[in-house]
């Protein structure tokens, strides 16, 4: 429990943040509302958010609570602090390009600032882990 | 020319795509660009479409151009797929509301292209780099 990283607590509390905000309101007029899951508006948002924030909440819990657990270290190329940057980054410009729709509610203003904790911790986890080993990923070489 | 290899092809094309996308109608004669059905997304398809097709395009047509080799820790073939799949996620969700139009469709499509160039480039530049055995 001494091992836990503040970058770790910040995607677990970020992802949290995103999961709670997929069920509040994205959108209301009037007495009108609908939250992420409500597919005749946002489609399937609502269940690619709750996919995304399920993967920023298990990686992060598992690295910080269960490190004895083996997650897989690659996955197409991408390290898993890089899939979970991908993620967050994915789940954040989602929800952020919308609060700038007419009648946005709370429930996407909550989950554009859960996801952008957890790109925070996501990135700073990066850059920490690049760090202790010397250098960040290899160039690339076209 | 001769060097052409399908990974920056396909971001080139794939980044077309979601150029392209964003100036259709998302909804009814609603293009992504209208703020108030839309947000910004239309605005972020247009930026990433034009970010996986000039990088795509550079590499596969102008090598002699020096582009970063890592930005935040990613390979410029690994950011180019975290944004395709970022706007993946956008407009794959958008394809299954009441409204959508071919723009969503086209932009999806070309955003897995985008994920696949980027895929394909990446793992021909580091062919250690792909998944291990994982051991749970």
């Amino acid at each position: 429990m001494n091992n836990i990283k503040p970058t770790q607590l910040m995607v677990l509390g970020g992802g949290v943040l995103l999961l709670i905000g997929s069920f509040l309101d994205w959108f209301s007029f009037g007495p009108f509302g609908a939250n992420a899951y409500d597919s005749d508006f946002f489609g399937l948002t609502g269940i690619l958010i709750l996919l995304l924030s399920i993967e920023l909440i298990a990686v992060s819990a598992i690295q910080a609570f269960a490190p004895q657990v083996n997650l897989p270290e690659k996955l197409l190329g991408y390290s898993l602090t890089q899939l979970t940057t991908v993620v967050a980054l994915a789940a954040f410009l989602t929800a952020f390009g919308q609060w700038f729709r007419s009648n946005s509610a709370f429930g996407v203003f909550l989950a554009g600032i859960g996801a952008g904790v957890a790109l925070a911790g996501a990135i700073w986890e990066h850059q920490q882990g690049a760090s202790a080993t010397g250098g960040t990923a290899k160039p690339t070489t076209f | 020319m001769n060097d052409l290899k399908p990974g920056p092809i396909l971001m080139l094309g794939g980044g077309v795509l979601l150029l392209l996308s964003s100036f259709l109608d998302w909804g009814p004669s609603t293009s992504g660009f209208e703020t108030d059905a839309f947000g910004l997304l239309g605005i972020f398809t247009l930026l990433i479409g034009i970010a996986a097709a000039g990088i795509g395009g550079a590499t596969a047509f102008a090598p002699q151009v020096k582009l970063p080799s890592n930005i935040l820790g990613f390979t410029i073939a690994q950011f180019v797929g975290a944004l395709a799949f970022s706007a993946f996620i956008w407009l794959f969700a958008f394809q299954f509301s009441d409204f959508s139009e071919i723009g969503i469709s086209l932009g999806w499509i070309g955003a897995v292209v985008a994920i696949a160039g980027a895929v394909v480039t990446d793992m021909q530049a580091n062919p250690s780099g792909t998944g291990s055995a994982t051991t749970f």
